[in-house]
């Protein structure tokens, strides 16, 4: 049974460890803080876009409705039928509708 | 030598070990694990003051949609937003000259913010509260409200620049990020407004809510609140010194619930359809209001249910709110004539009549007296007919006298038989609030009250009388007659539809009269429409069968005429029923009748519905 007594190296490689462990937990919990700020931003962000989005398909929806497509239609000339707005004859073209 | 020096460094280096070790667990210890104590011991050194309400972020649920059956949005929502300025966040200096200077600056940002964001601004009135909220340190002062989304991030990002740190002078007062909020208010869009605002309903602020929730006031909106309100969800939030939020990572979150989606069974381009024919026709007549329903024969889904006049959701000035009721479920009206064909169909269903049978209906007088012992009734006709005619030609030239005849040999019984039957009576289980009952004179009534009379009653119910039915309640006596004989319950309500699942509506469907009954009175319905009272709906490229009807209202001397109509007569796709309310033969250019004020709005809603549903033409 032979004795090899350990040499500064290896304390030092220890002591190198153990602080490393110790940077590694410190960055976790940095880390982790960033992430607390990130998370809020993004579920904030999330929710902007979810309700811009629900308020641009209302106005979409808007635009869309029979009454509102015969207006837009009757100011650029195009003649559309009554209560579904669906266009039914474009300037020039004959009486047959659009295309005919 | 060598063995000592070796000892020493065994024990140099356990001890360093230890120490690392006792750091480390000391580290892990604050640093990792959840110390709740310590959390609030630093909050409360590093965070400002701030209540549990701001630290327990609450996620806000979007109120569920309102679809049609097509999927068209007809009530959605979204959040809208508030500046409101806490001037007691916005600084921290106490000095009176500090917060003047403060003030200038911080009013100016924000009038400078507004006007560069495109956000309509008062300078005058800005600038003033501004000034006051921060002096006075006002933890509410409200700047702007309602803004949209798109105006919302443009203002807020301006703010955001303007308040960094970097963007504000040395040596000066701070204004701080967390002095600004945008507080959001639930608010609802109606694309199709005043076209579906009877059936959809309007939405109100809540009472006694400090959250200033909104909720249904009318309509389905206010039917369907348990499922298109959500619950909120919470997020618990921490504050930095800067005023800046985050997560922390064990907080519990309890997930916000959406409000569900409720699909009607209406079409809004077919509701768009009857309210554009209802407004001209009630212009035209001078009626005080004008009904419609459109139902699917082969379901009895609501398709359509319009009344003119309407309002918008937002009660425009000059509105009324009694125009927001669905007029087709909350109006009551004597039917008039178009209760014969029921009481007919009865009759043969019941094998008590048949339609060859000839009845004497007045001859060249046009009228006819009926004796029960003591009492005596007088029958006039509209248009006399000198020749007796069969029960079908009752029917197709709307005979009060030959109808008169009919029930009287059918017994008043039957009549009762009948409304018990077609389910007149009952309660139209239809998701709608001040879903009324329809009325009419009980067997009881006449038993045990001496005003009433067997004679009279049933005098008064062939010509459609002592009965009051919702333009609703009609189209639906009409369903047996329009499909197989069975009566399909009418639903305004198709779905419901959560983010985890999707509820259907029950289909219930009961048989009224034989298949054979429903097609030979589909047939002599056919006929009114040929050479009876309906002419108005021959030309179309759809066949139609229909019955008109025009009761008197005894008080005023004025009409309700009304029509029911279903096309194409073959194999109906849908059955209307049109109503208008209080028409003078004077004002409304000599014409008074079923046929002729109704009939043209029917057969308009027929033409445009029929065509836009691509039903082929069978004629």
């Amino acid at each position: 049974m032979s004795h090899h007594p350990p040499s500064a190296l290896s304390a030092l490689l220890a002591i190198l460890c153990l602080a490393l462990l110790g940077s590694v937990v410190v960055n976790q919990r940095t880390h982790r803080l960033r992430n607390g700020y990130r998370a809020y931003r993004l579920t904030e962000e999330v929710g902007k876009l979810e309700n811009e989005l629900r308020w641009l398909q209302g106005r979409h929806q808007a635009l869309l409705t029979p009454a509102s497509l015969e207006v837009r239609a009757q100011r650029i000339g195009l003649e559309t039928r009554q209560g579904d707005g669906a266009l039914v004859r474009a300037p020039g073209a004959g009486a047959g509708g659009v295309g005919q | 030598m060598m063995a000592a020096g070796a000892r020493a460094a065994v024990k140099l280096s356990l001890v360093l070990v230890a120490v690392f070790g006792v750091l480390l667990g000391r580290l892990y210890w604050l640093q990792v694990l959840p110390q709740r104590e310590h959390v609030g011991a630093v909050a409360a050194q590093t965070q400002r003051p701030v209540d549990d309400a701001s630290r327990l972020l609450v996620e806000r649920p979007y109120r569920g949609r309102i679809l049609d059956r097509e999927g068209r949005v007809l009530a959605s929502s979204w959040y809208a937003h508030d500046l409101v300025l806490d001037g007691k966040e916005l600084i921290s200096a106490r000095g009176r000259d500090d917060r003047h200077e403060a003030a200038q600056r911080a009013s100016l940002l924000i009038r400078q913010s507004m006007l560069d964001a495109g956000v309509p601004c008062d300078e005058e009135r800005v600038h003033g509260r501004v000034y006051r909220a921060v002096l006075d340190g006002d933890a509410h002062c409200v700047v702007a409200r309602g803004l949209d989304p798109d105006a919302y991030r443009r203002l807020e990002g301006r703010l955001r620049r303007g308040l960094r740190r970097g963007a504000q002078p040395a040596g000066q007062v701070r204004l701080r990020g967390a002095g600004v909020r945008f507080v959001p208010r639930l608010r609802r869009s109606n694309p199709w407004g005043e076209v579906t605002s009877q059936v959809v309903g309007l939405v109100g602020e809540a009472e006694h809510d400090a959250n200033e929730r909104i909720a249904g006031r009318t309509g389905l909106e206010y039917m369907a609140e348990e499922l298109l309100t959500g619950a909120p969800g919470a997020l618990r939030a921490e504050r930095d010194s800067a005023g800046r939020r985050l997560i922390p990572r064990w907080y519990v979150q309890r997930d916000v619930v959406g409000g569900s989606d409720v699909v009607l069974t209406l079409d809004a381009v077919i509701q768009s359809i009857c309210m554009e024919e209802l407004r001209r026709s009630v212009t035209e007549r001078k009626a005080a209001k004008g009904t419609a329903v459109v139902l699917s024969a082969r379901t009895g889904e609501v398709l359509a249910l319009a009344s003119y006049p309407t309002a918008s959701p937002s009660l425009e000035p000059g509105e009324r709110a009694v125009d927001l009721n669905a007029g087709g479920l909350v109006d009551l009206y004597e039917p008039g004539s178009v209760i014969k064909p029921l009481l007919v169909a009865w009759g043969l269903e019941q094998g008590a009549l048949n339609l060859e049978a000839s009845w004497d209906c007045g001859g060249a007088d046009g009228a006819h007296v009926f004796v029960d012992g003591r009492r005596r009734r007088v029958v006039r006709e509209y248009r006399a007919n000198p020749e007796p005619l069969t029960t079908a030609g009752v029917i197709i030239k709307s005979s009060n006298v030959g109808s008169c005849r009919i029930l009287m040999s059918l017994g008043l019984k039957r009549a009762w038989g009948a409304f018990q039957a077609f389910g007149v009576g009952g309660r139209l289980d239809v998701a709608y609030p001040s879903n009324v009952r329809a009325r009419y004179t009980t067997e009881r009534m006449v038993r045990e009250h001496s005003s009433y009379s067997a004679l009279n009653s049933a005098c008064s119910f062939a010509q459609g009388y002592e009965i009051m039915l919702s333009p609703l309640g009609m189209a639906r006596m009409y369903l047996p007659m329009a499909g197989d004989g069975t009566m399909p319950e009418p639903t305004l309500v198709r779905a419901v539809r959560s983010e985890e699942r999707e509820s259907m509506a029950p289909a219930s469907r009961r048989r009224v009269l034989r298949e054979d009954v429903a097609l030979r009175m589909r047939q002599v319905l056919t006929q009114v429409v040929e050479e009876g009272t309906g002419k108005v709906l021959r030309g179309m490229r759809w066949t139609a069968a229909a019955k008109t009807g025009t009761p008197k209202i005894m008080r005023t001397g004025l009409y309700n005429p009304v029509i029911c109509a279903m096309a194409p007569a073959g194999e109906p796709e849908l059955v209307v029923t049109v109503i208008h309310q209080d028409v003078s033969p004077r004002l409304a250019g000599g014409a008074y009748t079923g046929g002729r004020i109704s009939g043209p709005v029917a057969r308009g809603i027929l033409e445009r519905a029929l065509q836009y549903m691509e039903v082929p033409a069978d004629r």
